[in-house]
């Protein structure tokens, strides 16, 4: 097979940096994006994009870890180069707070992160109904600018992209050689995928430079997220709820929160309230799978159900991916060799 | 009892709010009035980016390591106030770089979370090969300035647009007490060979993206004479200039060039980072804080004035642990002339 073209349906951050790194392990591939949504309007442009990662249950502790610190190692060469800034990636350092000490006071992750330590009494003395509390220094990708780098390193890849919401997988068969799902939550339609449920979050991207510094509550549902030009205050964790209309009783209840953490938000400006359905799954779906439909087949590989973790495996599970992709390949060109004999 | 102020840069201000809060109440004829040929967004605090850091070394000069710590503790106890925005006051943390391991500094238990670089962090700094993480607050004179003139004018102090040329000028006409809070220009009114122009050259860039202050050390060319990139709520400043003895305040092209050039080779993402503006100043510089009173005859006329100068590139640093000190020797002031029963306690 010459030219395998292959088709990454999803441009969020997982489609884009799928897509991205198939372009850079099978060069000979035609990569074409398809996607009823680009950036600014996906999933991934309401997420503050912080690389603290969310555990799943039903994916094994050394694979989760593997793809977190692929990912990191990869952005952190960004953020230290002259491209940091067209990218959106930068570090933030902050604290994740608790009330009450948790069963696990290393997570898997810290040592990955930099810094990682315990807090001392005298920075707990911020937060009076905090009882323990972890320091340590990550790196966020801020969106849309890492989505739009993304785009752009895959137009100068030759990617096509297009505005196109895909029904079912088949579709793509006369076009294309495999598919790969990016999906996030229209997977959920695309595959009858019944494990993959939304998680509503609801967030206030505000406007208060002067916060340098991230603060999460360690229950995951309050925190303080500094970008580029705006904060992002979140949020909720809402399991099955398909609402997109922002609540205002919960943007006052988030504001609330956050101001507790950070009084000086008192003074933030510009309150934009963003909702986003987080694609969760017990165990994030990176795979390979073969349709087949009249004898026909369909070489499919399946990345996604990230639910809150994202952007903190991105790059490790499109690591994965294009290795499928590779093997779906692989697989083509044995199976077009066996039919020349 | 007339006071005279002379300087509205950090120290001028602080000295003069911290004394009428304290003895307002208790000297009902107290009168403050500023005198400066410079207010704010013009004065040398307000080129200053805002970060609370000693230098180095305290060189045995325990008294303004106090100071510092009075300092810090005083800002950090604002910091949940709904004031802190309008002072320009916010948590901030960051990276010394250095070349080969030093001592702790005597601000190690002063600042939050202080802790040496990991081998990764370092990673981020080629050609570091040692250095210290710790949160610390940024103060920036364009807000807090104007927000020390706000208290000040609610108080009924008054300000004068004028340069004083001798403490004559102020001291007459029922001035009892003056005090002098000219920073580098303290040796106009009364000879001082210790006290110098350490001048410095910023420029303000937009880099929003940059969280952290980072700052290098080069033990051979002293203090702020290496790179240093500190981010503000606006702005992000790049500086890395030291000139002992160097009265201009005019931009040097070659001052310029080596702050660019040197900032971007540490943090190689200010590449694409805007320049918006350029500023030179003079640091106050001087061996120790000259913080003490002194009794000057004029013709037939005493009057009391105690010195609060020399701060060099920490005055932000020091400055309330300096104005707590300067009300200290009002204090004996007052109860020398009998205007108070006892000395007020430390006010926290």
């Amino acid at each position: 097979m010459a030219s395998p073209k292959v088709a990454v349906v999803g441009a969020g951050v997982i489609g884009l940096s799928t897509a991205l790194r198939i372009t850079e392990t099978c060069p000979s591939c035609s990569v074409t994006v398809l996607s009823d949504q680009f950036s600014p309007n996906t999933t991934s442009d309401v997420a503050a994009g912080m690389l603290i990662p969310h555990t799943y249950p039903d994916t094994p502790i050394h694979r989760q870890k593997q793809w977190f610190k692929e990912t990191f190692t990869y952005l952190f060469a960004v953020s230290n180069s002259a491209e940091a800034s067209e990218a959106g990636i930068h570090l933030v350092s902050g604290w994740q707070v608790f009330k009450t000490t948790p069963k696990e006071e290393l997570p898997f992750w810290s040592d990955i992160v930099l810094g990682f330590r315990a807090m001392s009494e005298a920075e707990l003395l911020k937060f009076p109904q905090h009882r323990f509390g972890q320091a340590f220094t990550t790196l966020r990708c801020d969106c849309p600018p890492y989505l739009l780098w993304l785009e752009k390193r895959l137009k100068a890849a030759g990617t096509q992209m297009y505005t196109r919401k895909v029904g079912d997988l088949w579709e793509l068969h006369n076009e294309y050689d495999i598919v790969v799902n990016c999906a996030g939550m229209g997977a959920q339609q695309l595959v009858g995928d019944k494990e993959l449920f939304p998680v509503r979050g609801q967030v206030l991207k505000v406007h208060a430079p002067w916060v340098k510094q991230f603060i999460r509550d360690g229950d995951g549902l309050t925190y303080i997220y500094p970008g580029i030009h705006r904060v992002t205050l979140g949020g909720t964790r809402e399991k099955g709820s398909w609402s997109l209309s922002p609540d205002a009783g919960t943007t006052r209840d988030i504001f609330d929160r956050c101001c507790s953490l950070e009084p000086s938000l008192q003074g933030a400006q510009g309150i934009e309230v963003k909702v986003g359905l987080r694609p969760s799954r017990q165990c994030v779906r990176v795979q390979r799978e073969v349709l087949s439909q009249g004898g026909v087949k369909l070489p499919v590989v399946h990345n996604y159900g990230h639910g809150a973790g994202g952007f903190s495996v991105h790059r490790g599970t499109a690591n994965e991916a294009a290795h499928l992709v590779g093997e779906c390949i692989s697989a083509l060109q044995g199976s077009s060799s066996r039919a020349k004999l | 009892m007339r006071v005279a102020v002379i300087g509205a840069g950090v120290i001028g201000l602080s000295s003069a709010l911290c004394i009428h809060e304290q003895f307002q109440g208790l000297v009902p004829s107290l009168e403050l009035e500023i005198y400066a040929d410079r207010f704010t967004p013009h004065t040398t605090s307000d080129g200053a980016a805002g970060l609370w850091q000693p230098y180095l070394s305290d060189h045995g000069n325990l008294q303004e390591t106090l100071w510092n710590k009075e300092t810090f503790d005083y800002l950090l106890g604002h910091m949940h106030s709904a004031a802190a925005k309008e002072m320009g006051l916010f948590l901030i943390s960051g990276y010394n770089l250095f070349t080969e391991p030093v001592p702790d500094p005597s601000w190690k238990n002063i600042v939050l979370g202080f802790r040496n670089l990991t081998p990764k962090e370092l990673e981020l700094f080629p050609g570091y090969s040692y250095g210290w993480f710790n949160t610390a607050l940024m103060l920036e004179g364009r807000s807090y300035l104007p927000w020390l003139t706000n208290r000040l004018t609610q108080r009924g102090v008054k300000f004068f647009h004028k340069k004083v040329e001798s403490f004559q000028e102020v001291s007459g006409d029922g001035v009892d007490v003056v005090l002098n809070c000219s920073g580098v220009r303290a040796g106009d009114l009364q000879p001082d060979p210790e006290l110098q122009p350490g001048r410095g050259q910023i420029i303000k860039v937009l880099a929003p993206w940059v969280k952290h202050f980072i700052i290098t050390h080069n033990l051979n060319s002293g203090i702020y004479n290496s790179p240093y990139i500190i981010p503000g709520s606006e702005f992000t400043v790049l500086g890395g200039i030291y000139q002992h003895g160097n009265w201009s305040e005019e931009n040097s092209a070659k001052d310029h060039k080596s702050v660019w050039d040197s900032c971007c080779r540490l943090l190689p993402a200010l590449q694409k980072a805007k320049i918006v503006a350029e500023w030179s100043g003079l640091r106050p510089a001087r061996r120790s804080v000259r913080l003490e009173r002194e009794s000057i005859r004029l013709g037939n006329l005493q009057a009391e004035v105690i010195h609060n100068y020399g701060h060099g590139g920490f005055g932000i640093t020091i400055h309330w642990g300096c104005a707590m000190a300067a009300a200290r020797l009002f204090g004996n002031i007052l109860q020398e002339k009998k205007q108070l029963g006892t000395p007020p306690g430390p006010r926290l």
